[in-house]
């Protein structure tokens, strides 16, 4: 509730906001009987907006006028020639709306404060895309504003059916969230579901959508994303159009895009801007990328040491001749060579983007050499690395080739005890936990697994994308009587 | 969409039945059927296969008939009584287990004779039964979408493998067809048969279909027929590429056809670790679906607890049976024995007894429906 007496207002605001140097506080009088009091925070607002738009004209207004005790609160809200104002008789609201960027106007008499929309603080604009760069398409990437997002969707889907619905999400940080989605494609289910999940989550703060991902993900245990990320609005507007919902975080530039599957995780924006037998056959080195990615050193590993008759003799010479002065057993090499390269990929994701390349070639290259040369490592388990290495960057999601880091550890490890029955192990627990995993209700693993439920529809935009004019129908995260596209 | 992990697919049945049958069954095949007709083997396992068709036929048929029900404990209790639907439930889950222990014992001799000679036979066995607890712990649609993904792993390299045995086959050692009566090929078939033990899982799998009906039915059956044909010609191909002494004296027929096929090209020089691969996923699901068979029917019986305990009790069950045979060939006349014995009435008599309860109960049936 709000005092009518402004007096109580403005010392409960001082106190609450003492020691708060960027809150800006003031109380003009202009003409005898009425006062008003503003608040708002420095940097946040756009000043020319008050200016313009609140205080020129209020001050002409009431200037010299004769306004009886609570009267002026109706002649102010008339006056103020700006469409993007709210009453609220809420204080709790009211320093939620402040801290957001808006500024609040009290007049002496009234139980009410006016909410004037006058977010305005400095943002990047509309930036490039920097992580997800194509050859075509769009450059445009999300900002760290929700409103800039939500925007850059809806210019991209100038539909009324386009919701977009926003609360506020941490204890304390408050923060912005948005969730899009096209009523009549997304599932209504999934979209309870989404807002029963955003609705739940209870955090002191969130302060990007990593945090967020983590908060409504299920399987808070799994190393493999449960929500996919992209900084793209294009793909963003793409997704909603495929009936997937797309959640925007202030002070995030990356949205997350549910549901998620394994195969929506090696698709990439450009995949449809190029003709189909080139991007099949990319999406099928991707697919064999992965598996690389996580298998080839456990494979290694179980030739080199369990079963090297598998290999040609002449390979399994070499490799032998290759290992001859190295003085520890290849599990070790292994593991101090996929040591190494992670702290390579740490510290160049750390170092200035000039020195991060400098810094890849010292340590592939130079530091490489000199491993094998000081015969610490096989030449052959340098190549492992680095082919294991060059697969995990051909993967479009860097949360999946996260997940594949890891478990490609298991894999070695459990390949070092048992051989291939270990390598064949690891794979099963992997394959086991990605088909346990499902993102609003689907599989992970769809449309690989549980094909049957879209009749294999899906399955023409997974491991091979046919032809454009074929994808008829949207893939299975759309409801019924929408998976035919208009 | 929104999936409560306890349905499953017809796909998924399929690909669980032909990964199931390719287990550790199948590499003694040809030699057991070979030990009654000799080079005419395949006539046995073709015979064995129209068995197995009529006994799946039964199995997915009579607990169809009950449509409400959604386990096989609900629909013993139902067509019979409470109490002898729960001594069903808990002779079943012996079985199950009993038969896990052992094709976990004949695996580990397997592994330890081609893969891991000096790895004690426990620790593979431990190994493997913490795969089939992870799966079973995720519940039976996981399992089932695992096994939409291996079945592939496990035929397609299976059928290419096959194709270029064909080069190094002499077929003259099928010769001549009609030498044996028919009552050795019927002896034989029913000895063959042993490939199909367990197959009375269908009774617990099938309930746990999210659509059933004709069509279903007709595509399981199609399954079967489809995994009939690959055991007949691989166990002709074993009688042709070895012949017929070499398979009688093998103990694992089937996986040393694997191991003397040549593939022109091929990037390995020889594929044992490749064929062993194959065995150890065909394992695995077997082991699992066994497991989980086994614990749905105990969390059924018992209806209280979670399933993951039921889980434990039995994974130390098959553990300990496992260690306790002592040698591959104990194994296999156990579950010969087993096979002989019991898989007849779980695959004919009883669900001979629940389409005739559902006949005699088809009233309440449908009122509860």
């Amino acid at each position: 509730m709000i005092s009518v007496d402004i007096s109580k207002i403005i010392s409960r605001i001082e106190e609450l906001f003492a020691d708060c140097a960027d809150v800006i506080k003031g109380e003009v009088s202009p003409c005898p009987g009425v006062r008003l009091y503003m608040v708002y925070i420095d940097n946040m607002i756009d000043r020319r907006t008050i200016d313009r738009h609140v205080i020129t004209p209020v001050l002409e207004r009431l200037k010299n006028a004769s306004v009886p005790y609570g009267g002026a609160f109706d002649i102010v809200k008339k006056t103020l020639s700006t469409l993007d104002i709210q009453e609220n008789d809420s204080f709790d609201d009211i320093l939620t709306f402040i801290l957001s960027g808006d500024t609040a106007l009290f007049i002496d008499g009234s139980d009410k404060g006016i909410i004037i929309a006058s977010r305005g603080f400095g943002n990047r604009g509309v930036p490039d895309v920097s992580t997800e760069v194509t050859v075509m398409g769009s450059r445009e990437a999300f900002s760290e504003v929700v409103r800039i997002n939500t925007a850059l969707i809806r210019r991209r889907i100038r539909d009324t059916k386009l919701k977009i619905k926003q609360l506020r999400i941490g204890k304390r940080s408050q923060t912005d969230v948005a969730f899009m989605y096209v009523e009549d494609i997304a599932r209504t289910e999934a979209v309870t579901e989404v807002e029963r999940l955003l609705n739940d989550v209870n955090a002191d703060a969130v302060t990007d959508v990593g945090v967020l991902e983590q908060l409504i993900e299920k399987s808070w245990y799994s190393p493999f994303p449960q929500a996919e990320t992209t900084e793209r609005p294009d793909k963003a507007a793409a997704s909603i159009l495929e009936g997937r919902i797309v959640i925007t975080v202030d002070n995030s530039p990356f949205v997350l895009m549910l549901p998620v599957t394994l195969n929506s995780l090696y698709q990439s924006a450009d995949d449809y801007f190029q003709r189909f037998w080139v991007m099949s056959f990319t999406r099928i080195l991707r697919f064999a990328a992965g598996l690389i990615a996580v298998a080839l050193p456990g494979l290694y590993l179980a030739a080199a040491v369990y079963h090297p008759a598998l290999l040609p003799s002449t390979l399994m010479l070499k490799m032998a001749e290759a290992r001859v002065n190295v003085p520890f057993p290849a599990v070790a090499e292994i593991l101090l060579m996929e040591a190494s390269f992670e702290l390579l990929r740490e510290a160049g994701t750390r170092m200035p983007q000039a020195v991060g390349g400098t810094l890849g070639i010292v340590g592939g290259l130079i530091i490489g050499n000199a491993a094998v040369q000081a015969g610490i490592v096989s030449p052959i388990v340098v190549v492992v690395v680095a082919l294991t290495a060059i697969a995990s960057f051909a993967i479009p999601s860097n949360a999946l080739v996260t997940g594949y880091r890891m478990v490609k550890f298991m894999v070695i490890i459990l390949t070092a005890v048992f051989g291939l029955l270990g390598f064949w192990a690891g794979m099963l627990i992997i394959l086991v936990h990605l088909s346990s995993l499902c993102s609003l209700g689907i599989p992970y693993l769809f449309p690989f697994v549980s094909r049957d439920i879209s009749e294999c529809a899906d399955l023409k935009d997974s491991l091979v994308r046919m032809p454009t004019r074929f994808l008829k129908k949207r893939p299975y995260f759309a409801q019924n009587n929408q998976q035919k596209r208009m | 969409m929104f999936s409560e992990n306890n349905k499953i697919s017809v796909r998924q049945i399929q690909a669980l039945i032909i990964t199931y049958f390719l287990g550790v069954n199948a590499t003694i095949l040809p030699r057991i059927a070979s030990e009654y007709v000799g080079h005419n083997a395949w006539l046995a396992v073709a015979v064995s296969a129209v068995l197995a068709g009529a006994g799946a036929y039964l199995c997915v048929t009579s607990v169809m008939l009950y449509r409400g029900k959604v386990s096989l404990h609900d629909i013993l209790c139902f067509a019979f009584s409470s109490f002898v639907g729960k001594i069903a439930c808990v002779v079943l889950t012996a079985y199950f287990t009993l038969l896990a222990a052992l094709k976990l014992r004949i695996f580990g001799e397997i592994v330890a004779a081609y893969l891991l000679p000096q790895t004690p036979l426990w620790q593979v066995a431990a190994l493997m039964l913490f795969l089939a607890f992870f799966a079973s712990f995720h519940g039976v649609e996981t399992k089932s979408r695992a096994s939409e993904i291996l079945v592939f792993i496990v035929v397609v390299p299976l059928i290419i493998l096959i194709f270029f045995g064909i080069f190094s086959a002499d077929f003259s050692n099928l010769l001549p067809i009609t030498q044996v009566s028919g009552s050795d090929i019927l002896i034989g078939g029913f000895e063959s048969g042993f490939v199909f033990t367990g197959l009375p899982f269908l009774l617990v799998i099938v309930p746990m279909l999210a659509v059933g009906g004709a069509i279903s039915r007709r595509r399981i059956l199609g399954s079967f027929a489809f995994l009939s044909a690959l055991l007949i010609v691989v166990t002709m191909l074993c009688v042709s590429v070895l012949g017929v002494s070499s398979v009688l004296n093998s103990r694992h027929p089937f996986l040393e056809l694997l191991f003397v096929i040549n593939i022109p090209g091929s990037f390995m020089e020889r594929q044992n670790a490749l064929v062993l691969s194959f065995l150890i996923l065909t394992v695995f699901i077997t082991i699992t679906v066994l497991t989980c068979c086994g614990t749905v029917l105990l969390r059924d019986t018992f209806a209280t607890g979670k399933r993951r305990n039921y889980c434990y009790i039995l994974l130390a069950a098959i553990f300990t049976v496992t260690l306790l045979i002592s040698t591959e060939n104990q194994a296999i006349e156990f579950m010969q024995t087993i096979y002989r014995y019991t898989t007849p009435i779980f695959v004919f008599a009883l669900p001979v007894l629940l389409i005739l309860a559902a006949r005699f109960k088809s009233k309440k049936l449908r009122h509860e429906e």
